[in-house]
């Protein structure tokens, strides 16, 4: 349950802009201070969902993401530098939402999601986003967000291509549900552009914070899916079973 | 009848096209469709699609006119209709 938790005058400077969004108000920035979120992991998609609630003022982050940045993470991984390769993605990662957002809580916790971890993770937060490369992880998180009532962002990507979702405990089936196995084709390493990344963990940032404030209408029984190639955007409609 | 396929994720290039139009006929449900399809393709998509029972992969979503499909529900298919094959995909 989350505890909105009440602005100082530094935070009403800084949320100003969107405090003047039709209902969500000082409410919904209270609503946004009090929420905790785990994101997993914090590469190309959970970067920037990372940076964009630090920006909206998410008063904590728990980010799991085992490994050190590499040269191939530098195109879309956002939150990752160039002088950082070699060196804790969560590290960097954490350090730089700091520097945007010094109030900001943030747990970095250099792990993957795993059997031993999901539980205590999810425990822990108010809301996860799944923004991990392989289906193990998605399905730990999502069988443990089920277990605990967690509602739980979905993002997706694959060359130019996107799918955004958002399960709701009672409302909708998760992720396991929605794809009873693991694709055996799937490989971690896959093509894709920063672009593209970056717009759908846009997209699962708005979602998250709009399950959070209740504003908006988040995309429960549906799948947003767009193609950047051909700029082309549906929702699709998930069936119940 | 005309009836617009597309693929998305992986099965683009399993398909090796994005998007077909095909003419199956009236009386055809979208299961008999996306059977069709996979034999017209043949390897690498029928694998993507179809296991060895030659239903839909559970790693694969289908829906009719932005509608998914129950595989076990036989949905007919009307002149214009589109039907989209979508892979599971995963972040990074």
């Amino acid at each position: 349950m989350i505890e909105p938790k009440s602005l100082t005058d530094e935070e009403r400077a800084v949320y100003e802009w969107q405090m003047w969004v039709p209902e969500f108000g000082e409410e919904g920035q209270e609503k946004l201070k009090g929420a905790s979120v785990l994101i997993s992991r914090i590469g190309g998609l959970g970067g920037v969902v990372a940076y964009e609630l630090a920006a909206a003022g998410v008063g904590r982050l728990v980010l799991a993401h085992a490994g050190d940045v590499k040269p191939s993470d530098l195109n879309r991984q956002l939150l990752m530098t160039h002088d950082g390769l070699g060196k804790s993605r969560v590290e960097s990662a954490a350090r730089r939402l700091r520097e945007l957002n010094p109030r900001l809580e943030v747990e970095a916790v250099a792990e993957n999601i795993n059997e031993g971890n999901a539980a205590a993770l999810v425990g822990s937060v108010d809301l996860v986003v799944d923004c991990a490369p392989l289906f193990e992880e998605r399905f730990q998180m999502n069988r443990e967000a089920k277990s605990q009532g967690k509602p739980l962002v979905e993002c997706a990507m694959y060359e130019m291509e996107a799918q955004l979702t958002t399960f709701l405990p009672g409302e909708t089936r998760y992720l396991h549900e929605l794809y009873p196995e693991k694709p055996e084709w799937w490989k971690r390493e896959f093509p894709v552009f920063g672009a593209v990344s970056g717009a759908v963990g846009c997209m699962g940032a708005m979602e998250a914070i709009k399950v959070i404030s209740g504003i908006g209408e988040p995309l429960t029984g549906e799948l947003l899916v767009f193609d950047l190639g051909e700029m082309r955007f549906h929702k699709m409609k998930l069936g119940p079973s | 009848m005309k009836v617009k396929i597309r693929y998305c994720g992986q099965l683009k290039q399993a398909a090796g096209c994005a998007a077909e139009e095909v003419d199956p006929g009236s009386g055809l449900s979208a299961q008999e469709l996306i059977a069709g399809a996979a034999a017209r393709h043949g390897e690498p998509l029928t694998g993507y699609l179809l296991d060895e029972s030659g239903r839909l992969r559970p790693t694969v979503l289908a829906f009719v006119n932005e509608e998914q499909i129950d595989w076990e529900t036989p949905r007919p298919l009307g002149d214009g209709d589109e039907l989209v094959f979508m892979s599971a995909i995963a972040g990074g």
